[in-house]
This record gives structure tokens, C-alpha cells and sequence, in this order.
């Protein structure tokens, strides 16, 4: 499956929410601020309950100790990244369910790529939170049949280089494996050509069915407005970050998913302030539930 | 998704040598692109040969990502066309490695000399892109990658040393296309013993990614005298597929 771009927002926004917020601990916002470059890329990474939990304990444990160079800044950031992953996973993994179920017949997609729903949320959140790639870390071009609205366009190949350049991150993430199998190759999930389609030329049909009439995206969601007027800089002081969070899961999707992030980090942060215990930290980040609730995972259907 | 028990049983009997491997696995990424475009090249000339049987020359053009991987993969796993392609990747980089320069600031120049030259193919550019868009470029073309990859899969057997290898990965992949950024606005290079785009062989290769050609002036770069250490290693590349 893909939705990479909606992962990454979820974490961006999370961070600024967190970041913003007085029940965060200093050092999560230091290293939100300082390595979200990293909590980015980390937002794309699967299987994050079965790791995350232990790796907050061994660094809390660290963190007294740290030196500098020894990349427990980062490895923070990539745990934090990787929870609020989990965060955009158990929020759409089910609404991918409800609306596609024909890609998920198997538990996961199975007919060799992402759903039309994913790739519609990728979309409206590239063109609502990265302002159609004007905003870091996107660019314009991204999304484009050939990157042709990127200045260079004209200057370098863009078809070839496309393809060189999958096959860079392929082979290099192959390598850092200790297992170079099949099974640990990153086989290319999506011909962005569908991303490009639903930028440019979006399907109206589409657009009702995934995005309006299920409420994927609402601008006008407190929790939203807030993530955004922090990102332009100027936050908006009016809106109460708690009566945000708490009106966030009867409102859109997207809102749902930044409340589950920012709780996620929340109960990171109580944890990594030795404030409650693992069991507390499990049960407040959905350690163990299932993304998908029974009634929507055929493997479950009885 | 393994389950917990079947994790840790993994973690215990990962071996010290493909631990070792994997942490080596972030340095030295100077010669990456080269790499490619040369296997690019080589994939290209394999498929229109009327020389390499047909079975190959389609697992070559049908497996594209195993033959890319070859060198790294261990085994392919989808089947007798994927494994096929796999070894004529490895094959090629066999036959590429007396074309690449030894240190790492030649590798890094001959990355960015080939990207000129892979330029240089659609045609003469109105102008000379900046080393900030050509750093940019690779930033989105990485970004449009990592949208099609999407997610991540982790070490299981080693996911602390992964976390790290991880997160050096990246950073060299920045310093590298920042390195890259800046030797490929230094300038063309003019032909010579390493790259000649006159070459028979180059110049066909380059060719067949622009359209189809006849398979006769393949079969006759193919059997022309190489001009330059690239034209050469792509011959190589040919005498081992028909090896395979």
C-alpha cells in the first residue's frame, strides 16, 4: 500500500501540535524540532508496535547517559516517528477498508498496488498540508506526470533518472538488511502516473466518494486550523489545544488521526517522564489492538 | 508481521558476519548512479540482441527490479524469471568493475559525469541546470521513490542495528546528492578513454532508450571495436549474458 504522503502529515502535524503544547517534555520537543527529518522518513515504517514500546524503555533508560555521537537524539526521533505511523495506520486503515474492500481481500492489498481511496488522501493532504508541495519536505514537481513543473525539468532526464533512482533506495535499503531476501526487497507499489491523475486531473465521482462524503479532510476542524496556523508561524492562541483534541473524534478523519498521534506522543512523553508505567504507555498507544477492527479483516470473517 | 516469539528466536540467530555486512552497508555510496546508468545500458542492449536468448532478454525486461538488485540480493523468490534476472545483474556489475574509478572522489566524478551524459542523450539543453536544482531534482526523485516504496520494512532481526543503519543511511544519501549536486555543475567532460558517447556500443545503447532500432545495427555495435572503458564493459556485460 502506499500512502506516504498522509503518514508523513500525520507526523508533521503531530510534531507542531506537540510542539506546542505545555505537556510535552523538553527533550521530545528538542528532538521534534531538531530531527523531524528523520521522525519523517521513521513515519514510514511498518510493524512499529512490536518494536517501539522497548525501544523507549532502553532509551529512557540511555537518555542520563547519552554522549554526543552516540545518536540518541535520532534514535528518539525515529521512535517518535515510527508511533505516529501506527497513529495514521489505525485511523485509515479501516477507512481504506470500508471504502475499497476489494484491495484488501487478504488483509492487504492485493491487487498489486494502492487503493484509489489511498491515493485520493495522499493527494488532498499534498495539496492541504504541503500546499501542493510549496512546503517542506515536499517540492513542487512531486506529484507530476514527470516532475515537469520542477525549474530543471527541461535540464535533466526525468524518465530514466526516475527509474535510477527507485532502484537506488531499493538496493540501498536491501543493503542495511541483515537478510537480503525477497522478503526484505521494497518492490515499488505504485506507478505514481495515478498520483499525477488524481493531482491534476482529479475523478469528481472519486472525490465525493473518498474524500467529501466520508469528511476526510475539514480545514475548518480546530484541531486542523491549529496544526496550520502553527505551521505558517503564527499560532492561533484562540483555539484551546484540549478542547481541540477533545472535539477531534466526532470531526474528520484527518482531525482523528493528529488527536491519536498527539496522544500517542502524549503518552510517550508521561512514560519518558517516568509519569506512568509500560502497561499505561501500552494501553494509551493501542499496543496489541488490531488495526483493523474483525468485521472489516476478511482473515478474521468467520 | 512476525510474531513476538518468532522475533526474538530470529534476533539470536543472526549471524555476526550479516550484521558486520549490513553496518558496511552505509558508506560508500560514490559510483551508485554510474552503477545504474550503466546497468540501465546494459539492460538495454540485452533486450534488442538478437544474441542473448529471448528467456533472458525477457526476465531482463520483465524483472527489472531483481536484475537492478542483482548484487544485492541473496535470492529473488518470485520464480525462475526473477532469479534469471538477478544473475544478469550480477553479471553485468561483474563486467563493469574495470570501467569504475578506484578512489571515491573519481567514483563521485564519473556519477556525475555519467548524469551529464544521460542529459546529454534528449538532446542539447537551452541551459546548464544549477547545482541547486540538480540537488532539488534528487530530492524529489528520492521523495517520489520513497512514495512508491511505501512502507518501510524493518530488520526484525536486528532492528536496533537497522534504527542506526537507517538513519546513516539517509544522512549519507544527502551528503551524497549534495556531492553529486556540485560535480555535475562543475561541467561536461570532453570524450575520452573512460567515456566516448561515439562509441558504437554507447551510442546504441543510448539510442534504444529513445526508441526502437534495428536489431542489425545492435548486432554491429556489438561486433565494432569499443572506443572508450564504458563501450568495453558494456561489451563485457553482452559476452556475459550469453554466459549465463
Amino acid at each position: 500500500m502506499s500512502e506516504h504522503i498522509t503518514h508523513t502529515a500525520v507526523m508533521d502535524d503531530g510534531a507542531r501540535l506537540a510542539m506546542d503544547s505545555p505537556d510535552i517534555c523538553a527533550d521530545f520537543k528538542a528532538v521534534l524540532r531538531d530531527r523531524i527529518a528523520i521522525c519523517r522518513y521513521t513515519a514510514m515504517t511498518r510493524s512499529g508496535d512490536m518494536f517501539t514500546v522497548r525501544l523507549l524503555r532502553d532509551l529512557r533508560n540511555h537518555w542520563p547517559s547519552r554522549r554526543a555521537g552516540d545518536l540518541s537524539e535520532e534514535k528518539l526521533a525515529f521512535v517518535l516517528g515510527w508511533r505516529c505511523h501506527l497513529a495514521a495506520d489505525r485511523t485509515f486503515k479501516p477507512v481504506y477498508r470500508q471504502l475499497q474492500p476489494e484491495y484488501y481481500l487478504k488483509g492487504d492489498d492485493e491487487r498489486g498496488g494502492a487503493s484509489d481511496v489511498s491515493v485520493y488522501h495522499d493527494v488532498v493532504v499534498f495539496r492541504e498540508v504541503y500546499d501542493g508541495g510549496r512546503a517542506e519536505p515536499f517540492r513542487p514537481g512531486a506529484l507530476d506526470y514527470r516532475m515537469e513543473s520542477h525549474s530543471a525539468f527541461r535540464t535533466l532526464p526525468a524518465g530514466a533518472m526516475e527509474r535510477l533512482v527507485l532502484a537506488f533506495w531499493q538496493r540501498e535499503l536491501l543493503r542495511i538488511q541483515t537478510r537480503r531476501d525477497a522478503a526484505h526487497f521494497q518492490s515499488n507499489r505504485i506507478h505514481l502516473i495515478r498520483y499525477a491523475q488524481a493531482f491534476h486531473s482529479p475523478d469528481p465521482d472519486k472525490l465525493r466518494r473518498y474524500i467529501f462524503e466520508p469528511n476526510f479532510y475539514n480545514p475548518k476542524d480546530p484541531i486542523i486550523v491549529l496544526a496550520r496556523s502553527i505551521q505558517r508561524g503564527s499560532p492561533r492562541r484562540d483555539i484551546d489545544l484540549k478542547q481541540a483534541l477533545a472535539a477531534a473524534p466526532r470531526q474528520s478523519q484527518y482531525a482523528q488521526a493528529l488527536e491519536r498521534a498527539y496522544e500517542y506522543l502524549h503518552a510517550a512523553s508521561e512514560y519518558f517522564l517516568g509519569r506512568i508505567d509500560e502497561r499505561e504507555l501500552e494501553a494509551r498507544c493501542d499496543v496489541g489492538k488490531p488495526h483493523v477492527p474483525p468485521e472489516l479483516d476478511p482473515r478474521r470473517k468467520s | 508481521m512476525i510474531a513476538r516469539r518468532q522475533f526474538l528466536q530470529s534476533a539470536a540467530i543472526i549471524p555476526a558476519v550479516a550484521r558486520s555486512r549490513a553496518d558496511a552497508a552505509t558508506s560508500g555510496l560514490e559510483g551508485s548512479l554510474a552503477r545504474l546508468i550503466f546497468l540501465h545500458d546494459a539492460a538495454a542492449v540485452a533486450v534488442h540482441s538478437m544474441a542473448v536468448p529471448k528467456p533472458l532478454a525477457r526476465a531482463v525486461a520483465g524483472e527489472v527490479e531483481a536484475y537492478f538488485a542483482g548484487s544485492w540480493l541473496q535470492s529473488a523468490g518470485s520464480g525462475p524469471a526473477a532469479e534469471m534476472a538477478m544473475r544478469a545483474g550480477r553479471a553485468a556489475l561483474e563486467a563493469y568493475a574495470s570501467a569504475e574509478p578506484e578512489t571515491t572522489a573519481g567514483r563521485l566524478a564519473w556519477d556525475a559525469r555519467l548524469l551529464r551524459e544521460l542529459a546529454a542523450r534528449g538532446g542539447p539543453a537551452r541551459r546548464e541546470p544549477t547545482e541547486q536544482e540538480i540537488a532539488e531534482w534528487f530530492d524529489v526523485l528520492s521523495r517520489r521513490a520513497l512514495v512508491a516504496i511505501h512502507t518501510y520494512i524493518p530488520d526484525e532481526a536486528d532492528v536496533e542495528g537497522w534504527m542506526v543503519r537507517l538513519i546513516r543511511l539517509h544522512n549519507a544519501v544527502e551528503s551524497y546528492w549534495s556531492g553529486l549536486a556540485a560535480a555535475c555543475a562543475r561541467g561536461r567532460a570532453t570524450p575520452d578513454a573512460m567515456y566516448d558517447p561515439a562509441d558504437p556500443l554507447v551510442r546504441a545503447a543510448a539510442a534504444l532508450h529513445h526508441g526502437p532500432l534495428d536489431p542489425g545495427a545492435v548486432a554491429e555495435a556489438l561486433l565494432a571495436q569499443p572506443r572508450c572503458a564504458y563501450g568495453r564493459a558494456l561489451k563485457q556485460a553482452h559476452q556475459r549474458f550469453l554466459a549465463l
